[in-house]
C-alpha cells in the first residue's frame, strides 16, 4: 500500500474531491490520518443501514468527479462497480482513513498526473 | 513493559478468559494466572484488562498465513466495555464480517449508475462479563439490494481543463497553512462545484437479520424490505440546496462565525431517509412471551438522519448530528398496546466537537428498551 504523499495524484485528487464535496477541509499534509468517522457525512447517531446508504451514494459521486471532472480512467481489469464498492467499503468503516481511501483509489484509477498517464 | 511473543500470549489469554482457572486434566494440571505469572515472571493479569495489548496479540496471530486465509473477511477486535453506572468495566470482543456474494452493475458512461448487490454482513460486540454489556444491537444481515443513482456531475471536462485541474490540485497540496489554502482553493472549488448537479440516490433492499440485545436475552428475526433515499445538491447555487430548511439555522451560525463568507445552506447534508416494512418473528423474545404474543407480526419503520457543520476553526470542527427512528407494529393486539410495545420512537441530537467534547440529548426507546428515557450526556471522546 502506498504512503500518503503530495506527489501521488490519486491521493491529492481524492483529498480535493472530498473538499469539493464538503467532507473535509484540512490541508493535504494533515489529511491522511483523518478517519472516515471524522468526515462530514458520518453520523454516529444514525443506524448502520443509513450510513451504508450514505456511503454508497458518496462513493458514486466521488467516482463521478474522478471520471468526469478529473478524467481519471480505471486501471486495467477494474470495473466501475468494483471501484465504487471498494470506496463504499472504506466509507462504511469509521476507523479507515483518508489515506486508506486514497491508496485504494490509487489501485483502481489511473489519474492525470500519474507517471505513465494517458 | 516486558517484551511478549504475542501468539503465545494470545493462547495464554484464550485459556484465561474462559475462567479464572482451567484444568487440563481433572486434578492433574492446573493453569491459573498465578501459575503462569510464577512460570514466566510476568504479571499477566494486568495485560488481560488491556484491549490494546490484546489487539496487538490478536493482530500478530491473525497475520499468520494459515489463519489469515481461514478468517478471510472476519474482523475481530478486543474492547473495554463500561456498565451503565460506569462503576464496572469488562473486556469484550467486537466482530464484523462482510462478504460480497454477487455484485452486478448496469453501467453507464455518465454519472448515472445502477447495480444489484447480494451480501452477508454481521457485526456486534460481546462482553465476556454478562453484567457489562454495550447497548447497541448485535446485527446479522443477509441483504439483497438494487441501487440507482441519477445525476451528480453535469458536464465532462475537456482534456485541457482536466490537466489544469490536476496541476492546480497538486499545487494546493503543497500548502500547509489552512487560511492560505482556503483562500487559494476557493476559485478551483467553485469552478468544480459549478459543474456538479443534484444527485438522487435510491436503494431498495431485502434483508433478513437478527436483532438482539447484548446478552441475547431478547432476540427476534426480521425479514424486511427497505427503501433508502439520499438526495444531495452538490452545487451550492442549486435551488434544492436553498430549500434544505434543516440546514438554515446552521448556515446562519456558520455565516455569523465567519466559516462561510455568504449565507448559504448546504445541499450536501440534506437528511437521508430509510423506510421499511417487514415481518418480525419474536419467538425468542421473553417480553412478548410473557404477554402471550409470540406469533410473527408486521412492522413498519422509518429513520431519518441529519448532520451539519456548526462552526469550524483551523483545529476544531463542531457538528450538529441527529437521528430519529420510529417502529410501529401493524395490527397490534390490545395486550401489546396496553403494554406499550406496539410502537417505539427514538430521537437523539448531539453537538460534537472534533476534539472529543460532546453534548447529547436523547428521548424515547428502541424495540429492546424497557422504558422511555430522556438522557442528557456531556462528555469527552478520544479519537485515536
Amino acid at each position: 500500500m502506498s504512503t500518503w504523499s503530495k506527489n501521488n495524484a490519486a491521493h491529492t485528487q481524492t483529498w480535493f474531491t472530498l473538499k469539493v464535496l464538503d467532507q473535509s477541509g484540512r490541508v493535504f499534509s494533515r489529511s491522511g490520518s483523518i478517519k472516515v468517522k471524522q468526515f462530514a457525512f458520518w453520523n454516529p447517531t444514525a443506524s448502520k443501514r443509513v450510513r451504508s446508504v450514505q456511503a454508497r451514494a458518496l462513493a458514486i459521486q466521488i467516482d463521478n468527479v474522478f471520471r468526469m471532472v478529473f478524467l481519471a480512467e480505471f486501471e486495467s481489469g477494474v470495473t466501475r462497480t468494483a471501484a465504487i464498492n471498494a470506496m463504499k467499503k472504506i466509507l462504511s468503516d469509521g476507523e479507515k482513513t483518508m489515506s486508506d481511501l486514497g491508496c485504494k483509489n490509487d489501485e483502481n484509477y489511473k489519474f492525470l498526473g500519474e507517471p505513465g498517464d494517458a | 513493559m516486558p517484551r511478549i511473543h504475542y501468539p503465545t500470549y494470545l493462547c495464554v489469554v484464550a485459556l484465561l478468559v474462559s475462567g479464572p482457572t482451567v484444568r487440563a486434566q481433572d486434578g492433574v494440571t492446573e493453569c491459573s494466572i498465578a501459575a503462569i505469572t510464577k512460570c514466566l515472571g510476568t504479571d499477566f493479569s494486568r495485560f488481560l484488562e488491556d484491549p490494546e495489548t490484546l489487539n496487538k496479540a490478536l493482530s500478530s496471530l491473525t497475520s499468520l498465513p494459515g489463519l489469515k486465509n481461514a478468517l478471510g473477511d472476519v474482523s475481530l477486535q478486543f474492547k473495554t466495555f463500561y456498565s451503565e453506572d460506569s462503576a464496572v468495566t469488562a473486556l469484550g470482543l467486537g466482530y464484523s464480517y462482510e462478504k460480497d456474494i454477487v455484485r452486478t452493475s448496469f453501467d453507464a458512461s455518465g454519472p448515472n449508475y445502477s447495480a444489484f448487490n447480494f451480501f452477508v454482513e454481521a457485526e456486534g460486540n460481546v462482553s465476556f462479563n454478562g453484567d457489562v454489556n454495550p447497548r447497541d444491537f448485535l446485527d446479522t444481515e443477509l441483504s439483497f439490494s438494487l441501487a440507482r443513482s441519477r445525476g451528480g456531475v453535469g458536464r465532462r471536462s475537456t482534456a485541457a481543463e482536466a490537466a489544469q485541474f490536476a496541476m492546480d490540485v497538486a499545487n494546493l497540496a503543497l500548502e500547509d497553512d489552512r487560511a492560505t489554502y482556503d483562500e487559494a482553493a476557493k476559485n478551483l472549488v467553485q469552478t468544480i462545484r459549478d459543474r456538479l448537479t443534484n444527485q438522487f440516490y435510491l436503494e431498495v433492499a431485502l434483508s433478513g437479520s437478527l436483532e438482539s440485545d447484548q446478552a441475547f436475552d431478547h432476540t427476534q428475526y426480521v425479514v424486511d424490505a427497505e427503501l433508502g433515499l439520499d438526495l444531495k445538491a452538490w452545487n451550492k447555487n442549486a435551488t434544492l440546496a436553498r430549500l434544505n430548511i434543516f440546514d438554515w439555522p446552521f448556515a446562519v451560525m456558520r455565516y455569523l462565525t465567519g466559516v462561510d463568507k455568504e449565507l448559504s445552506p448546504r445541499g450536501s447534508n440534506i437528511p437521508t431517509a430509510l423506510i421499511g416494512i417487514g415481518v418480525v418473528d419474536p419467538s425468542d423474545n421473553p417480553v412478548r412471551e410473557s404477554l402471550g404474543e409470540l406469533d410473527p407480526y408486521w412492522r413498519i419503520m422509518f429513520e431519518t438522519a441529519f448532520k451539519s457543520l456548526v462552526m469550524e476553526t483551523t483545529e476544531t470542527s463542531i457538528f450538529f448530528q441527529s437521528d430519529f427512528r420510529f417502529y410501529k407494529e401493524l395490527g397490534a393486539s390490545s395486550a401489546i398496546k396496553d403494554a406499550n410495545r406496539d410502537d417505539f420512537a427514538y430521537f437523539v441530537a448531539a453537538l460534537a466537537a472534533s476534539n472529543g467534547l460532546y453534548f447529547s440529548y436523547s428521548t424515547g426507546k428502541l424495540p429492546f428498551d424497557a422504558e422511555n428515557d430522556q438522557v442528557y450526556e456531556l462528555g469527552f471522546k478520544m479519537n485515536f
